[in-house]
């Protein structure tokens, strides 16, 4: 950070801080910061490898969330890639699949609520109610012949 | 008073009363549900206002906050899990009388009295913002460098058990809020060559990530077990009269501790619980305190809605947000094209009393609204986390998206997403963070104003009282932790083996 301060023009008489001085002061502060926790956790961890409080339930946990985490970024970034081309309702409605998926078992009346009708509603709400030109894809000519 | 009348008159335009209602149901909603608060409710919103006037958006917003204060005490109330961390203390009485069959007496004390608090500390936002925005006209750079500094103390509220994560969660803040072009020489800094980042990043996008996605991210990777089944026939029981009567003692300590702590900038959770104990030393039954006693559900819901007003006071006088929720009205504000800052009040007055207004109405609307409500509540709060996360997670990037068509937006808030995660993961706070944005902009721009005046001399800052006093202040705060730490030590090493 304070590499990439240092490379933006110094100050000058009508602007003595100029474009780097903040971004300096910030990248010090922080620096300063990540010592005091570097002191900080070297101290806690020093005392607590005497009692150790971490389970081997805790760490099978861990890497599950992880997945699960992973899994619900990169569903993201395909549901953001797929807005234009496939349209806010189809993509959405995949996201929500793919998600609900992703979680595990739910109720089928829940399931179909939530990956049919929510997308639906959001639609509605933002292209509709709101007027926000929302990208139809593919279903563009069913949404115009339902005025959606 | 004229102001505030022709305020509550604009507030209740078809639009604005509709913005009011649809705030109020949604703020109850969110707040009742398992995962969001406030903050979290109120940044799914700010997208869907970009197609409002600022007005009605910011009637909205009031609708959404004071609703979610009270959400968040139903699942409290009912099944013994706060909807918000300022609901809970009115576990503590409120469950009990739910075991006792006395779920909805202690929800519409809940409601009432939380409606009175917020009343209350509108009243003092209102009165007290007028003179202290005149004390802050007179201020020049650096004493407004000095108060932007001062504003960032409030981290130490909202960054948990570490303070250093805190101060470092606001200055990574402050840095965000250097991504674009500097607003003096007009440079690009930290855009990486990206046109998309000439302008910054998109605040709201950011808000949404650091405070939805994050949270929805925390539900996927570790959903919480299904509540227990709640009584689908609890209603609504407002206290009678002179059940009221007897509340007063307890709503007015909520009332007094909400207003101090709010403007000591401590937050809700931190009011509720001092207003429980506050109340129980004052009650005349404090035997009853823990068994049900509708006193232990008046003082801290009265003192969670009174840091309401307080918490707008610095955020709306001087453009410092005393609170997250506080951030997301000077978001919201900056999305409608509005500078926070001194000068707010001067310049958008009949913006602000609207605002004001529509804060008062809400206060009384919340009652017929909260009590309709209750019933989608009830099946609401039982609703499996995968259900939420996902329908929470499409609202985010679609809400983002639809803020002005990009794709780049909807990444934005994504990728602060999972930095909120992260930092959550961590131990960071991502409130900090948003403070630190929202504050970087003014809090820079004062600084380089200031060593301008100055000729590049940082003695300015010691040589005026006005902004030393703050400074040190501000330093005194933020280093408490440390300075008790030290001072125990000191003792502790005096006392001897």
């Amino acid at each position: 950070m304070i590499r990439a301060a240092l490379e933006l023009p110094p100050g000058t008489a009508t602007d003595p801080l100029g474009p780097r001085g903040f971004p300096l002061l910030l990248g010090a502060g922080l620096a300063a910061c990540g010592a005091a926790l570097l002191v900080t956790s070297v101290r806690v961890a020093g005392r607590e490898a005497a009692t150790s409080t971490v389970t081997t339930e805790d760490e099978a946990r861990l890497p599950y969330s992880w997945r699960r985490v992973s899994g619900a970024v990169a569903a993201t970034v395909v549901y953001i890639l797929a807005l234009v081309p496939l349209g806010a309702l189809l993509a959405s409605m995949g996201y929500a699949l793919a998600l609900l998926l992703l979680q595990g078992r739910t109720g089928r009346r829940e399931a179909v609520v939530t990956v049919v009708a929510f997308p639906v509603f959001v639609y509605v709400l933002v292209g509709v109610l709101l007027g926000v030109p929302l990208p139809a894809g593919p279903l563009e000519p069913l949404l115009r012949w339902l005025r959606i | 008073m004229e102001d505030v009348l022709r305020g509550m008159i604009a507030a209740l335009s078809l639009a604005g009363l509709v913005a009011m209602i649809v705030g109020l149901a949604w703020g109850t909603i969110g707040g009742a549900l398992p995962g969001i608060s406030g903050p979290q409710a109120m940044a799914l919103l700010l997208p869907l206002t970009f197609g409002l006037d600022a007005a009605t958006a910011l009637i909205l917003l009031a609708g959404v906050w004071t609703g979610a204060n009270y959400g968040g005490s139903i699942p409290a109330i009912l099944i013994r899990t706060p909807g918000t961390a300022s609901s809970a203390a009115a576990i503590l009485d409120g469950y009990e009388l739910a075991r006792q069959g006395r779920a909805g007496k202690a929800l519409g004390v809940s409601l009432v009295c939380g409606s009175i608090g917020g009343l209350i500390s509108v009243v003092l936002l209102i009165a007290l913002i007028g003179p202290l925005q005149q004390v802050v006209l007179a201020f020049g750079s650096p004493e407004l460098f000095a108060l932007t500094v001062f504003g960032m103390t409030v981290v130490s509220t909202v960054s948990g058990p570490s303070v250093t994560k805190g101060i470092a969660s606001a200055i990574f803040g402050l840095l965000l809020a250097t991504v674009g072009l500097d607003q003096i020489a007009g440079m690009p800094r930290f855009t990486f060559g990206r046109p998309e980042l000439l302008s910054g990043f998109n605040l709201i996008a950011v808000i949404i990530g650091l405070f939805a996605v994050s949270e929805m991210l925390r539900l996927i990777a570790e959903p919480p077990d299904r509540p227990a089944p709640v009584d689908h026939r609890v209603n609504t029981e407002f206290p009678t009269l002179p059940e009221l009567r007897g509340l007063w003692r307890s709503t007015l300590v909520g009332s007094v501790v909400g207003m101090i702590v709010g403007v000591a900038g401590a937050g809700g959770p931190v009011s509720s619980f001092v207003a429980y104990g506050e109340a129980r030393r004052w009650s005349k039954h404090p035997e009853l305190f823990g068994k049900g006693s509708m006193e232990g559900v008046a003082a801290p819901e009265t003192a969670n809605n009174s840091d309401q007003g307080t918490a707008l006071v610095p955020a709306l006088a001087l453009g410092i947000p005393g609170s997250p929720s506080a951030a997301i009205i000077l978001a919201a504000l900056i999305l409608h094209g509005v500078q926070p800052g001194p000068f707010l009040l001067e310049r958008n007055s009949e913006l602000l009393f609207t605002f004001f207004g529509a804060l008062l109405l809400v206060q009384v609307l919340i009652l017929p609204v909260g009590a309709l409500i209750l019933r989608v509540c009830i099946e609401l709060v039982t609703v499996r986390p995968a259900i939420l996360a996902t329908a929470v997670m499409l609202l985010s990037i679609i809400g983002t998206y639809a803020l002005n068509l990009s794709v780049a937006d909807a990444a934005v808030a994504l990728l602060f997403g999972v930095v909120g995660y992260a930092m959550r993961s961590l131990g960071f706070s991502p409130a900090a963070t948003v403070l630190g944005l929202v504050l970087g902009f003014i809090m820079e721009g004062e600084l380089r104003r200031s060593m301008l005046i100055s000729f590049g001399d940082p003695a300015v800052f010691l040589a005026r009282p006005i902004t030393f006093t703050l400074l040190v202040l501000a330093a005194l705060v933020l280093l408490r932790p440390l300075l008790s730490r030290a001072v125990g030590a000191m003792r502790a090493a005096r006392v001897g083996p």
